[in-house]
């Protein structure tokens, strides 16, 4: 086998990883925090907030 | 059921952004009372409010309270009783749905709450990316 043949071989088996196929998922965490006002009262309320991770 | 998510519709707004294809820097939150109706729960396939509420989706505050994070803020207030139950935080240059240009970047099914004419709910949105 060439040089150039292992090469391509090379390439060939290992072209995910060198691409970045193989590179970690990002995760995108979204929070949604809320707050009430209750206008009969005049204040504000803090509420359950909501999250989740992709 | 709750739940919240940056939805599909969002990542393409993202990567968009990144090279300029999108301009758009105008984020808006609107609410809607459509979260615990049948598929009400958010998911990563939504594009807009299942059941808009009849108030005017709010300009949104932007900032980042860090490196990697988005912070979205904007008040509603209810103009008639009403249950709110969702939310979305919405990119583009106007309040219309569904094209190229305004696209819903964050979907919030967040449990029913039940507002009096003049209730305000105060959203805090942020969104935080990671590298795992």
């Amino acid at each position: 086998m060439t040089l150039f043949e292992k090469v391509k071989k090379y390439l060939r088996q290992n072209w995910a990883a060198l691409s970045g196929q193989m590179q970690p998922r990002a995760a995108t965490r979204v929070r949604v925090e809320m707050r009430v006002f209750r206008a009969a009262e005049g204040r504000w309320v803090d509420l359950p907030s909501v999250e989740n991770v992709l | 059921m709750t739940a919240t998510v940056v939805t599909a519709t969002g990542i393409t707004l993202i990567v968009d952004r990144i090279d300029n294809t999108s301009t758009a820097t105008s984020a808006w939150i609107g609410w809607g009372t459509g979260g615990s109706s049948t598929g009400g729960t958010a998911t990563n396939a939504d594009t807009g409010l299942k059941a808009a509420a009849t108030e005017a989706w709010v300009a949104a505050t932007l900032s980042q309270p860090d490196t990697d994070s988005n912070r979205f803020v904007a008040t509603i207030t209810a103009g008639t009783a009403k249950t709110v139950e969702e939310a979305i935080v919405f990119f583009g240059t106007s309040t219309a749905t569904g094209t190229a240009t305004n696209r819903c970047l964050v979907r919030a099914s967040h449990g029913g709450q039940t507002l009096a004419t003049g209730d305000s709910i105060q959203y805090t949105i942020t969104m935080t990316a990671t590298s795992v």
